[in-house]
C-alpha cells in the first residue's frame, strides 16, 4: 500500500484515521495538503485533537503519547 | 489584595495585534450538522479567554469547511452595539461578494439563507496565528441575508452579496481548518 504522508519521517510516526488527502490550514504555521505535514505538523494536530491524524502504536520502545484511545472494536463478547 | 476585576491597560502591544485592515477574499462555511465535534471556547480566568477557540473542529472523512472565492477585497467585518441601555450587547456581521451567476450559485446560496452553519473568516496576515474569525456556533448560527446584483452592460460584473448576523457568537480560532475534500 502507498504511503499516505510524502514525509517518511511522518510516516514513520503518525498515521491518517481516515485515509483522506484534505487541505488543511493551522493559522500561522502550515497550510496545504494533509499528507504533506511534517511530524512537527502532524504533532500540533494531535496536541488540538484533531481527528486526523494519531501516533503508530509503540514498536521500538517508542512512548505512546498518553490520551483517550478507546475504540469499540473489540469482538462481541459471545464471539460471533 | 488581587484585582477583582479583568480589564487591562492597553498599550502599544495590545493596540497593534491584528491591526491591518481586512480579510482573504474567501468565506468558509459548514453546515453544523456536519461536524464531528464543535468546540467553544475553554473557560479561564484570563481576559481574552472566552472569546478563543484553540482545539480543533473535527468533521468526518468526506466534511469540511467549504471554501467560496470572493472579490477581492470584499469580505469584511463589523460588529454594532443593539438592545436598549443597560441591557445592550454586540451584534457582528461579515459579509462577501461571490462574482457570477448560475443554478448552482443560486441552489447553493439560496439554500444558505435558513440553514444552520458555522463562518469563518480569514485575516489578511497569514502570519497571524490567531487569523480565523468565527461566527456562530452549535447553538447560534448567523442569519444569511443575500442579495443579488446583475449589473448592466456598462457596470460591473454580476455578484452575490452574502451577509450574516450573529449576536455575541465571535471567537477568535487558531486551530486547525480542515477543507473539505
Amino acid at each position: 500500500m502507498e504511503p499516505f504522508f510524502k514525509n517518511p519521517e511522518t510516516e514513520a510516526k503518525y498515521e491518517s484515521v481516515f485515509m483522506k488527502d484534505k487541505d488543511i490550514t493551522i493559522p500561522g504555521q502550515y497550510s496545504g495538503k494533509l499528507s504533506a505535514i511534517s511530524p512537527e505538523i502532524a504533532q500540533k494536530l494531535i496536541d488540538m485533537e484533531d481527528n486526523q491524524v494519531k501516533a503508530k502504536a509503540a514498536t521500538s520502545g517508542a512512548v505512546k503519547p498518553a490520551g483517550k484511545d478507546i475504540k469499540a472494536d473489540a469482538p462481541p463478547a459471545d464471539g460471533k | 489584595m488581587a484585582s477583582v476585576n479583568l480589564y487591562k491597560k492597553f498599550g502599544k502591544t495590545e493596540t497593534s495585534k491584528n491591526r491591518d485592515g481586512g480579510y482573504k477574499n474567501i468565506l468558509l462555511f459548514a453546515p453544523v450538522s456536519t461536524f464531528t465535534s464543535i468546540k467553544v471556547p475553554t473557560l479561564s480566568a484570563a481576559l481574552g479567554d472566552t472569546k478563543k477557540i484553540v482545539v480543533a473542529h473535527t468533521f468526518p472523512a468526506d466534511e469540511g469547511f467549504m471554501s467560496l472565492l470572493s472579490k477581492l477585497h470584499s469580505v469584511t467585518t463589523k460588529s454594532t452595539t443593539v438592545g436598549d441601555e443597560g441591557a445592550q450587547r454586540l451584534q457582528h456581521e461579515f459579509e462577501g461578494v461571490i462574482l457570477g451567476d448560475s443554478a448552482l450559485h443560486l441552489e447553493q446560496l439560496e439554500a444558505q439563507l435558513n440553514d444552520n452553519s458555522i463562518w469563518l473568516v480569514k485575516d489578511q496576515d497569514c502570519l497571524n496565528t490567531d487569523n480565523y474569525v468565527q461566527f456562530g456556533d452549535e447553538c447560534l448560527t448567523p442569519n444569511i441575508k443575500l442579495e443579488f446584483t446583475g449589473n448592466t452592460t456598462k457596470e460591473g460584473l454580476k455578484e452575490y452579496k452574502i451577509t450574516g448576523t450573529v449576536i455575541g457568537k465571535k471567537f477568535f480560532y487558531t486551530a486547525t481548518v480542515t477543507e473539505k475534500p
